[in-house]
C-alpha cells in the first residue's frame, strides 16, 4: 500500500518523534511531523519563539534530514502557510533571521 | 450547515441515500481552522478525509530540490485528504487554510469501513477522484507546455467570473503575488512581468482589488 513511501521517510519520522519526546518541554505539545523524501515538515503550536527555533534545530541535526519546513505556531513565529522554498540560493527559511533577531536581543 | 446540507451541495455525492449520509454524520467531527493554519502536513499519516464546508484553502507539495508548488486551490464545497486513503496512506502534500475555514473531519478508517458497506459511497469517490486527475493533468499541460505569461492567461481566464457582464477575477486577501507565482510555477518578479505585458497587450486591466479581464477568449488560448 505505502510503495510510494520510502521506508527511510518512516524511519525518519520515529527519529523525529524520538527526539522531541526526549525534550521536556517539547514532550506534552503534540506537535506533527511529516516526512517526504527526506524533508520534515513540522506542525502544531509552541509557548514560545525560543523553542520553536530550537526544536527546528533540534529535527535539522537528525542523520538524514535534508531539510525543515517549519510550520509550527509560535508567539512572534511567521506565518505557518508562508511559502518555503529551500533550495532558494538564501534560503526563505526565516528562522535563521529569527535566531539571529533573537541573538542580537540578548 | 449540517454535515448532510454540506455534504449534498458536493457534486457525485448530493444523491447518497440519506441513510449514508446520516451513518457519515455520525462519524464527522466539525472543526474551524484560522486562515494560515495548517491542517495536514506532507508525508503525516493520512488519518483524517476533510470536507470543506466554508472558506478557501491550497494544497502544496515541495519537490525533491525543495521548492514549493501549488497543486491545488480549493473553495467550498470541496473534499480534499483523500487521494491519500486510496494510496500511500500518507498526505501527498501540506494543505493550510486561506481565510478562516469550516471543515468536516471525517476518520480514514472509519470511512473506509462505510465504503465497503456502501457501494454507492465508493462510486462518488471514484468520480471525484477522477475529475482531481483530470484538474492535475491540467496541471502538468500547463506547467510542461506553456510559458508564464501563458500560464497566467489561461489561469485568470479558467477562473474569472462574469459580474454584470465583465470578466474578473477577484484579489482575494490572501492571493498575494507570492501566492499566485507558488500557482503557478514561477517567482514574484516574473509573475509581476507577465501581468505587465499581458496588461500592455490590451488584454487585462490590474485593479487593487480584482483583475478585469478585457479579452477573456484571447486570454483562455494565450500562446506566446
Amino acid at each position: 500500500m505505502n510503495s510510494e513511501i520510502n521506508s527511510s521517510d518512516k524511519e525518519l519520522r520515529q527519529q523525529v518523534y524520538q527526539a522531541i519526546a526526549a525534550i521536556d518541554q517539547l514532550r506534552k505539545c503534540k506537535l506533527r511531523v511529516g516526512v517526504a523524501n527526506g524533508f520534515v515538515h513540522l506542525g502544531g503550536k509552541l509557548s514560545s519563539l525560543d523553542l520553536y527555533v530550537q526544536t527546528e534545530e533540534l529535527v535539522r541535526n537528525l542523520a538524514g534530514v535534508r531539510g525543515v519546513i517549519n510550520r509550527i505556531e509560535a508567539p512572534g513565529a511567521p506565518s505557518p502557510s508562508r511559502v518555503i522554498h529551500l533550495d532558494a540560493i538564501s534560503t526563505t527559511n526565516q528562522t535563521h533571521q529569527l535566531i539571529k533577531a533573537r541573538g542580537e536581543k540578548e | 450547515m449540517s454535515f448532510s446540507e454540506t455534504l449534498s451541495c458536493l457534486a457525485h455525492f448530493e444523491g447518497l441515500p440519506s441513510e449514508l449520509k446520516s451513518s457519515l454524520e455520525k462519524i464527522a467531527l466539525r472543526q474551524i481552522f484560522s486562515a494560515e493554519q495548517v491542517i495536514y502536513l506532507e508525508g503525516e499519516p493520512a488519518d483524517t478525509v476533510y470536507l470543506l464546508e466554508k472558506g478557501w484553502v491550497k494544497a502544496i507539495r515541495l519537490s525533491r530540490k525543495g521548492r514549493e508548488q501549488a497543486v491545488l486551490v480549493l473553495r467550498a464545497v470541496d473534499l480534499f485528504g483523500d487521494v491519500a486513503i486510496f494510496s500511500t496512506g500518507f498526505y501527498p502534500g501540506t494543505v493550510t487554510a486561506l481565510e478562516d475555514c469550516v471543515v468536516w473531519a471525517l476518520p480514514s478508517s472509519s470511512l473506509l469501513e462505510k465504503i465497503d458497506d456502501y457501494p454507492q459511497l465508493a462510486q462518488a469517490f471514484t468520480r471525484h477522484l477522477a475529475f482531481r486527475i483530470l484538474h492535475h493533468l491540467q496541471l502538468v499541460e500547463d506547467l510542461s507546455l506553456w510559458s508564464v505569461e501563458a500560464r497566467l492567461a489561461r489561469t485568470l481566464a479558467r477562473y474569472a467570473e462574469n459580474v454584470s457582464g465583465q470578466w474578473i477575477v477577484p484579489r482575494r486577501p490572501w492571493a498575494t503575488y507570492d501566492a499566485m507565482a507558488i500557482r503557478l510555477g514561477t517567482v514574484r518578479d516574473v509573475l509581476s512581468r507577465a501581468l505587465r505585458t499581458l496588461e500592455g497587450k490590451g488584454l487585462l486591466k490590474v485593479e487593487r482589488q480584482q483583475i478585469i479581464l478585457l479579452d477573456r477568449e484571447e486570454l483562455a488560448e494565450y500562446e506566446d
